[in-house]
């Protein structure tokens, strides 16, 4: 819960630079980072960063989500293909 | 299908239905309220962000106009080395003109690089044609004979040398009789140089003046400063003072 409120607090907070000062997209780099963390509940997180980044900078509501959520899901497809790929070396690499 | 994946689903669609939503102008509102709320804090960061950007860049601005300013301080610098070495040559050089030296002479300039006891050290050497035995002058005074030549710098022994060894003459400098009086040989002691080999029968005095009798000749080397006359021996000598302080050298003329 707390890493949530966290992520909330920073979402807004790179929300505001990035509209401000700082011309990268931080909230999608950071949510493609937080897509191989927490893979299922990322979805939510990304639908409201988008939420929140639309509001902020004043573009059409809904857009920012659809981008991040999709970019949630192809990492977190991403992810899973090369896990799927690799299940064996990753399983005997871990035993070792 | 998955619970997250219907979840995700859902999340989609309601992004499109959002873009909808807005797109007919329904959150409107929404939007005004969630700007007005967000707005202090973009304003502050950004504030804050042109305030360390300014004086960054101020700062920046200030440290490349230094360098600018040294670096033309720099270039004012070796300008004004320049003119100043200049000024010594072209005043050398007329010091040089002025001088009565045979016409037919031509020179080679030279610049000390270093003054070792009585070695002087000259900027040039064999490629400028220097060669052993040049005598090297400042306006029409013998400063030495070059007697060491490298590729691209010289080296010449002073008249006061211990080693030196010059004919010279002796002229009156006296204004009743303007003329050669005497000749022998100047060897340099270190300092100074002494006259020998001058017969007794020649009467020196002090303040007369030494100049060269072998070739190059008629240039001065100095002056007497103390007459030395033993009755007793065939020669007399006579202490010579020299006319040129070698750690003054700056400019020298070789004669080619």
């Amino acid at each position: 819960m707390i890493s949530k409120i966290i992520f909330l607090i920073l979402a807004i907070f790179l929300a505001i630079l990035q509209t401000t000062v700082f011309p990268v997209n931080l909230l999608l780099v950071s949510i493609v980072i937080l897509a191989f963390v927490w893979q299922d509940e990322i979805p939510p997180f990304a639908f409201f960063s988008g939420l929140l980044f639309d509001l902020i900078r004043g573009a059409p509501l809904g857009i920012s989500s659809a981008l991040f959520l999709i970019t949630a899901g192809c990492t977190i497809f991403v992810k899973k293909a090369f896990f799927f790929r690799h299940r064996d070396h990753l399983i005997i690499t871990s035993r070792k | 299908m998955g619970k997250q994946t219907r979840i995700f689903l859902i999340l989609l669609a309601s992004s499109l239905f959002l873009i909808l939503l807005d797109h007919f102008g329904f959150l409107g509102p929404v939007k005004s309220f969630s700007q007005g709320l967000f707005l202090p804090a973009q304003k502050a960061i950004y504030q804050s962000w042109q305030r360390v950007r300014g004086s960054v860049g101020r700062d920046r601005e200030v440290s490349e106009l230094n360098k600018k300013v040294q670096e033309q301080e720099r270039e004012i610098a070796n300008c004004k080395l320049l003119i100043a070495n200049c000024m010594v040559q072209v005043g050398e050089q007329r010091k040089l003109l002025g001088a009565p030296l045979p016409s037919e002479w031509e020179f080679l300039q030279a610049q000390t690089a270093g003054l070792l006891g009585d070695s002087l050290t000259l900027d040039k050497g064999k490629k400028d044609g220097v060669y052993v035995g040049q005598a090297v002058i400042s306006e029409n005074v013998l400063a030495g004979k070059v007697f060491w030549v490298g590729e691209r710098i010289a080296k010449a022994r002073l008249i006061t040398s211990k080693e030196s060894k010059i004919l010279a003459k002796v002229v009156s400098a006296a204004r009743e009789g303007i003329g050669i009086k005497a000749r022998g040989v100047l060897v340099g002691d270190g300092q100074n140089m002494k006259l020998h080999e001058v017969l007794q029968s020649e009467n020196l005095s002090e303040g007369d003046l030494v100049a060269t009798a072998e070739d190059p000749a008629n240039l001065l080397l100095g002056k007497i400063k103390k007459v030395e006359k033993k009755e007793a021996e065939l020669y007399q000598e006579a202490e010579v003072e020299p006319f040129l302080d070698p750690k003054t050298l700056e400019i020298v003329f070789l004669i080619k």
